[in-house]
Protein backbone atom coordinates (compact mmCIF):
# COMPACT_ATOMS: atom_id res chain seq x y z
CA UNK A 1 0.00 0.00 0.00
CA UNK A 2 1.37 3.49 -1.08
CA UNK A 3 1.71 6.22 1.83
CA UNK A 4 -0.61 8.21 0.23
CA UNK A 5 -3.39 5.52 0.40
CA UNK A 6 -2.54 4.62 4.04
CA UNK A 7 -2.85 8.76 4.82
CA UNK A 8 -5.96 8.92 3.14
CA UNK A 9 -7.26 5.92 5.06
CA UNK A 10 -6.27 7.36 8.70
CA UNK A 11 -7.94 10.82 7.87
CA UNK A 12 -10.99 8.89 6.73
CA UNK A 13 -10.65 6.85 10.09
CA UNK A 14 -10.23 9.97 12.15
CA UNK A 15 -13.21 11.98 9.95
CA UNK A 16 -15.59 9.17 10.78
CA UNK A 17 -14.51 9.03 14.62
CA UNK A 18 -15.26 12.78 15.13
CA UNK A 19 -19.05 12.45 13.15
CA UNK A 20 -19.64 9.59 15.30
CA UNK A 21 -18.89 11.46 18.64
CA UNK A 22 -20.09 14.85 17.74
CA UNK A 23 -23.21 12.74 17.11
CA UNK A 24 -23.12 11.16 20.03
CA UNK A 25 -22.82 14.49 21.58
CA UNK A 26 -25.37 15.98 20.12
CA UNK A 27 -27.98 13.59 20.38
CA UNK A 28 -27.25 13.56 24.33
CA UNK A 29 -27.91 17.57 24.40
CA UNK A 30 -30.84 17.65 22.38
CA UNK A 31 -32.68 14.80 24.89
CA UNK A 32 -30.79 15.92 28.20
CA UNK A 33 -29.18 19.51 27.89
CA UNK A 34 -31.59 21.92 25.54
CA UNK A 35 -35.22 23.06 27.46
CA UNK A 36 -38.33 21.53 26.12
CA UNK A 37 -40.16 24.42 24.55
CA UNK A 38 -42.92 26.07 26.84
CA UNK A 39 -45.44 26.56 23.57
CA UNK A 40 -45.27 23.16 21.43
CA UNK A 41 -43.46 20.57 24.37
CA UNK A 42 -41.18 17.96 22.84
CA UNK A 43 -42.02 17.92 19.44
CA UNK A 44 -40.17 21.06 19.18
CA UNK A 45 -37.06 19.23 19.75
CA UNK A 46 -37.09 18.10 16.03
CA UNK A 47 -35.80 21.58 15.30
CA UNK A 48 -32.19 20.03 16.37
CA UNK A 49 -31.89 17.86 13.13
CA UNK A 50 -34.36 19.55 11.06
CA UNK A 51 -32.63 22.99 10.96
CA UNK A 52 -29.42 21.73 10.46
CA UNK A 53 -30.48 19.16 8.06
CA UNK A 54 -31.85 21.93 5.83
CA UNK A 55 -28.13 23.94 6.31
CA UNK A 56 -26.68 20.74 4.92
CA UNK A 57 -28.62 20.49 1.90
CA UNK A 58 -27.44 24.28 0.96
CA UNK A 59 -23.69 23.51 1.68
CA UNK A 60 -24.47 20.52 -0.73
CA UNK A 61 -25.94 22.20 -3.73
CA UNK A 62 -23.30 24.81 -3.21
CA UNK A 63 -20.62 22.26 -3.42
CA UNK A 64 -22.63 21.56 -6.71
CA UNK A 65 -22.51 24.69 -7.74
CA UNK A 66 -18.95 25.24 -7.05
CA UNK A 67 -17.92 22.00 -8.68
CA UNK A 68 -20.03 22.71 -11.68
CA UNK A 69 -18.31 26.24 -12.07
CA UNK A 70 -14.65 24.27 -11.53
CA UNK A 71 -15.90 21.92 -14.33
CA UNK A 72 -16.81 24.29 -16.86
CA UNK A 73 -13.74 26.10 -16.57
CA UNK A 74 -10.92 23.27 -15.97
CA UNK A 75 -13.10 20.43 -17.90
CA UNK A 76 -11.67 18.32 -15.20
CA UNK A 77 -13.87 15.18 -14.58
CA UNK A 78 -12.68 15.38 -10.33
CA UNK A 79 -14.58 18.59 -10.39
CA UNK A 80 -17.35 16.80 -11.89
CA UNK A 81 -17.36 13.77 -9.76
CA UNK A 82 -17.35 16.20 -6.48
CA UNK A 83 -20.37 17.69 -8.01
CA UNK A 84 -22.46 14.77 -8.47
CA UNK A 85 -21.20 12.94 -5.26
CA UNK A 86 -22.67 16.28 -3.61
CA UNK A 87 -26.04 16.54 -6.30
CA UNK A 88 -26.86 13.16 -4.52
CA UNK A 89 -26.24 13.76 -1.07
CA UNK A 90 -28.06 16.91 -1.12
CA UNK A 91 -31.14 15.48 -2.37
CA UNK A 92 -30.98 12.98 0.47
CA UNK A 93 -30.94 15.71 2.73
CA UNK A 94 -33.69 17.80 1.16
CA UNK A 95 -35.71 14.61 1.29
CA UNK A 96 -35.11 14.25 5.33
CA UNK A 97 -35.79 18.21 5.51
CA UNK A 98 -39.62 17.91 3.73
CA UNK A 99 -40.21 14.26 5.86
CA UNK A 100 -39.20 16.08 9.07
CA UNK A 101 -40.97 19.09 8.39
CA UNK A 102 -44.16 17.35 7.71
CA UNK A 103 -43.45 15.19 11.02
CA UNK A 104 -43.26 19.33 12.95
CA UNK A 105 -46.35 20.51 10.70
CA UNK A 106 -49.12 17.86 11.41
CA UNK A 107 -48.97 18.34 15.52
CA UNK A 108 -48.22 22.17 15.19
CA UNK A 109 -49.94 23.75 11.87
CA UNK A 110 -52.55 20.91 11.81
CA UNK A 111 -51.21 19.93 8.83
CA UNK A 112 -48.86 17.79 7.22
CA UNK A 113 -48.46 19.84 4.12
CA UNK A 114 -49.50 23.68 2.99
CA UNK A 115 -48.28 25.74 -0.26
CA UNK A 116 -46.38 28.00 1.73
CA UNK A 117 -43.77 29.91 0.02
CA UNK A 118 -40.71 28.07 2.34
CA UNK A 119 -42.33 25.02 1.58
CA UNK A 120 -42.66 25.26 -1.57
CA UNK A 121 -39.34 26.56 -2.89
CA UNK A 122 -37.83 23.92 -0.87
CA UNK A 123 -39.86 21.28 -2.82
CA UNK A 124 -39.17 23.21 -5.91
CA UNK A 125 -35.16 22.69 -4.69
CA UNK A 126 -35.77 18.77 -4.25
CA UNK A 127 -37.45 18.37 -7.66
CA UNK A 128 -34.43 20.28 -9.51
CA UNK A 129 -31.78 17.98 -7.87
CA UNK A 130 -34.00 15.48 -8.71
CA UNK A 131 -33.78 16.56 -12.29
CA UNK A 132 -29.96 17.13 -11.82
CA UNK A 133 -29.39 13.17 -11.08
CA UNK A 134 -31.91 11.99 -13.93
CA UNK A 135 -30.44 14.22 -16.47
CA UNK A 136 -26.71 12.10 -15.26
CA UNK A 137 -28.38 8.97 -14.91
CA UNK A 138 -29.94 9.20 -19.02
CA UNK A 139 -27.31 10.88 -20.60
CA UNK A 140 -24.83 8.37 -21.78
CA UNK A 141 -21.59 10.05 -23.10
CA UNK A 142 -19.97 11.07 -19.55
CA UNK A 143 -18.76 14.72 -21.27
CA UNK A 144 -22.08 15.67 -22.55
CA UNK A 145 -23.57 15.02 -19.08
CA UNK A 146 -21.28 16.34 -17.07
CA UNK A 147 -22.02 19.50 -19.20
CA UNK A 148 -25.59 20.02 -18.94
CA UNK A 149 -25.66 19.38 -15.51
CA UNK A 150 -23.16 21.82 -14.85
CA UNK A 151 -25.12 24.26 -16.24
CA UNK A 152 -28.14 22.80 -14.17
CA UNK A 153 -26.22 22.73 -11.22
CA UNK A 154 -25.56 26.28 -11.60
CA UNK A 155 -28.64 27.35 -12.56
CA UNK A 156 -30.49 25.45 -10.04
CA UNK A 157 -28.83 26.91 -7.02
CA UNK A 158 -30.93 30.47 -7.22
CA UNK A 159 -33.42 28.96 -5.55
CA UNK A 160 -31.76 28.44 -2.44
CA UNK A 161 -31.60 32.18 -1.45
CA UNK A 162 -35.47 32.13 -2.65
CA UNK A 163 -35.56 29.50 -0.07
CA UNK A 164 -33.76 31.10 2.65
CA UNK A 165 -35.61 34.97 1.77
CA UNK A 166 -38.95 33.02 1.23
CA UNK A 167 -39.97 33.98 5.12
CA UNK A 168 -39.06 37.18 4.96
CA UNK A 169 -40.81 38.45 0.83
CA UNK A 170 -43.33 37.03 1.50
CA UNK A 171 -45.76 36.18 4.61
CA UNK A 172 -45.44 32.18 5.43
CA UNK A 173 -46.52 29.67 7.86
CA UNK A 174 -43.17 28.72 8.61
CA UNK A 175 -41.51 30.53 11.03
CA UNK A 176 -38.52 33.40 10.59
CA UNK A 177 -34.95 32.40 11.80
CA UNK A 178 -34.78 32.71 15.26
CA UNK A 179 -30.88 32.38 15.86
CA UNK A 180 -29.98 35.66 14.53
CA UNK A 181 -33.56 37.27 15.65
CA UNK A 182 -32.37 39.71 18.52
CA UNK A 183 -35.57 39.90 20.42
CA UNK A 184 -37.24 37.52 21.61
CA UNK A 185 -33.84 35.18 21.36
CA UNK A 186 -33.66 31.50 21.56
CA UNK A 187 -32.34 30.73 25.19
CA UNK A 188 -28.81 29.91 25.48
CA UNK A 189 -29.26 26.33 26.29
CA UNK A 190 -31.07 25.64 22.61
CA UNK A 191 -28.42 27.95 20.49
CA UNK A 192 -25.82 25.88 21.86
CA UNK A 193 -27.42 22.72 21.39
CA UNK A 194 -28.02 24.14 17.99
CA UNK A 195 -24.64 24.57 17.21
CA UNK A 196 -23.50 21.59 18.29
CA UNK A 197 -25.89 19.65 15.71
CA UNK A 198 -25.53 21.77 12.81
CA UNK A 199 -21.46 20.45 13.38
CA UNK A 200 -22.21 17.13 13.80
CA UNK A 201 -24.36 17.44 10.61
CA UNK A 202 -21.87 19.10 8.88
CA UNK A 203 -19.12 16.04 9.76
CA UNK A 204 -22.26 13.44 8.65
CA UNK A 205 -21.83 15.55 5.48
CA UNK A 206 -18.27 15.46 5.15
CA UNK A 207 -17.72 12.00 5.81
CA UNK A 208 -20.44 11.12 2.65
CA UNK A 209 -18.84 13.40 0.71
CA UNK A 210 -15.77 11.93 0.71
CA UNK A 211 -17.29 8.08 0.62
CA UNK A 212 -19.54 9.01 -2.45
CA UNK A 213 -16.50 10.89 -4.45
CA UNK A 214 -14.16 8.24 -3.81
CA UNK A 215 -16.76 5.96 -5.50
CA UNK A 216 -17.19 8.28 -8.81
CA UNK A 217 -13.61 8.05 -8.77
CA UNK A 218 -14.00 4.16 -9.02
CA UNK A 219 -16.34 4.22 -11.27
CA UNK A 220 -14.70 6.73 -13.69
CA UNK A 221 -11.74 4.88 -13.29
CA UNK A 222 -13.01 1.52 -14.24
CA UNK A 223 -15.68 3.00 -16.90
CA UNK A 224 -12.18 4.14 -18.46
CA UNK A 225 -10.34 0.75 -18.07
CA UNK A 226 -13.47 -1.02 -19.42
CA UNK A 227 -13.17 1.44 -22.64
CA UNK A 228 -9.78 0.36 -23.25
CA UNK A 229 -10.17 -2.93 -22.87
CA UNK A 230 -13.08 -2.61 -25.38
CA UNK A 231 -11.37 -0.79 -27.79
CA UNK A 232 -7.92 -3.37 -27.59
CA UNK A 233 -10.16 -6.86 -28.21
CA UNK A 234 -12.13 -4.40 -31.43
CA UNK A 235 -8.72 -3.87 -32.68
CA UNK A 236 -7.63 -7.20 -32.57
CA UNK A 237 -10.79 -8.76 -33.80
CA UNK B 1 -76.06 21.92 17.76
CA UNK B 2 -74.93 17.81 17.39
CA UNK B 3 -71.46 18.16 15.57
CA UNK B 4 -71.73 16.91 12.14
CA UNK B 5 -69.42 13.71 11.54
CA UNK B 6 -67.32 15.43 9.27
CA UNK B 7 -66.77 18.17 12.35
CA UNK B 8 -66.08 15.23 14.82
CA UNK B 9 -63.61 13.20 12.30
CA UNK B 10 -61.98 16.77 12.08
CA UNK B 11 -61.46 16.78 15.72
CA UNK B 12 -60.39 13.53 16.52
CA UNK B 13 -57.59 13.60 13.73
CA UNK B 14 -56.05 16.69 15.09
CA UNK B 15 -53.34 15.76 17.36
CA UNK B 16 -52.86 17.21 20.69
CA UNK B 17 -49.49 19.21 20.78
CA UNK B 18 -49.77 19.44 24.51
CA UNK B 19 -50.64 15.79 25.59
CA UNK B 20 -46.66 14.50 26.03
CA UNK B 21 -47.47 11.23 23.97
CA UNK B 22 -48.82 12.83 21.37
CA UNK B 23 -45.93 15.01 21.11
CA UNK B 24 -43.30 12.24 21.83
CA UNK B 25 -44.52 10.16 19.17
CA UNK B 26 -43.94 12.83 16.04
CA UNK B 27 -40.36 13.22 17.61
CA UNK B 28 -39.43 9.90 17.42
CA UNK B 29 -41.49 9.40 14.16
CA UNK B 30 -39.28 12.21 12.55
CA UNK B 31 -36.11 11.05 15.09
CA UNK B 32 -36.07 7.41 13.36
CA UNK B 33 -36.99 8.25 9.92
CA UNK B 34 -33.80 10.40 10.38
CA UNK B 35 -31.67 7.96 11.82
CA UNK B 36 -32.94 5.13 9.20
CA UNK B 37 -31.89 7.58 6.04
CA UNK B 38 -28.25 8.38 7.03
CA UNK B 39 -27.88 4.93 8.09
CA UNK B 40 -29.49 3.22 5.37
CA UNK B 41 -27.28 5.55 3.13
CA UNK B 42 -24.57 4.76 4.64
CA UNK B 43 -24.80 1.01 4.03
CA UNK B 44 -25.87 1.41 0.80
CA UNK B 45 -22.97 3.84 -0.03
CA UNK B 46 -20.00 1.82 1.91
CA UNK B 47 -21.49 -1.47 -0.47
CA UNK B 48 -21.87 0.27 -3.71
CA UNK B 49 -17.98 1.38 -2.88
CA UNK B 50 -16.79 -1.78 -1.63
CA UNK B 51 -18.17 -3.37 -5.17
CA UNK B 52 -17.09 -0.41 -7.29
CA UNK B 53 -13.53 -1.54 -6.12
CA UNK B 54 -14.17 -5.37 -6.38
CA UNK B 55 -14.64 -4.54 -10.36
CA UNK B 56 -11.37 -2.26 -10.51
CA UNK B 57 -9.13 -5.44 -8.88
CA UNK B 58 -10.85 -7.46 -11.42
CA UNK B 59 -10.00 -5.19 -14.34
CA UNK B 60 -6.53 -4.46 -13.41
CA UNK B 61 -5.91 -8.47 -12.94
CA UNK B 62 -7.22 -8.85 -16.19
CA UNK B 63 -4.88 -6.26 -17.76
CA UNK B 64 -1.60 -7.75 -15.60
CA UNK B 65 -2.53 -10.80 -17.46
CA UNK B 66 -3.09 -9.51 -20.67
CA UNK B 67 0.36 -8.38 -20.42
CA UNK B 68 1.76 -11.18 -19.51
CA UNK B 69 0.64 -12.95 -22.58
CA UNK B 70 1.73 -10.75 -24.69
Amino acid sequence: MTSSVVQGRARLIALVTATVVVSAVALAMMIFYAPTDRVQGVVQRIFYFHVPMAWVAYLAFFVVLVCSVGYLWRRDLRWDAMARASAEIGVLFTTLVLITGSLWAKPIWNTWWTWDARLTSTLVLWFIYVAYLMLRAYTPDLERAARFSAVLGIVGFIDVPIIHFSVEWWRTLHPEPVVVRPDPQAPPEMLVTLAVSLVAMTLVYATFLVLRTALERTRDENREREQRRALEEASYA
Amino acid sequence: MNESSAARWRRQATPDASDPFVSVGFLIAAGATTVIGLVGYTVMLVERLASARARREELQTADRDSQRTE
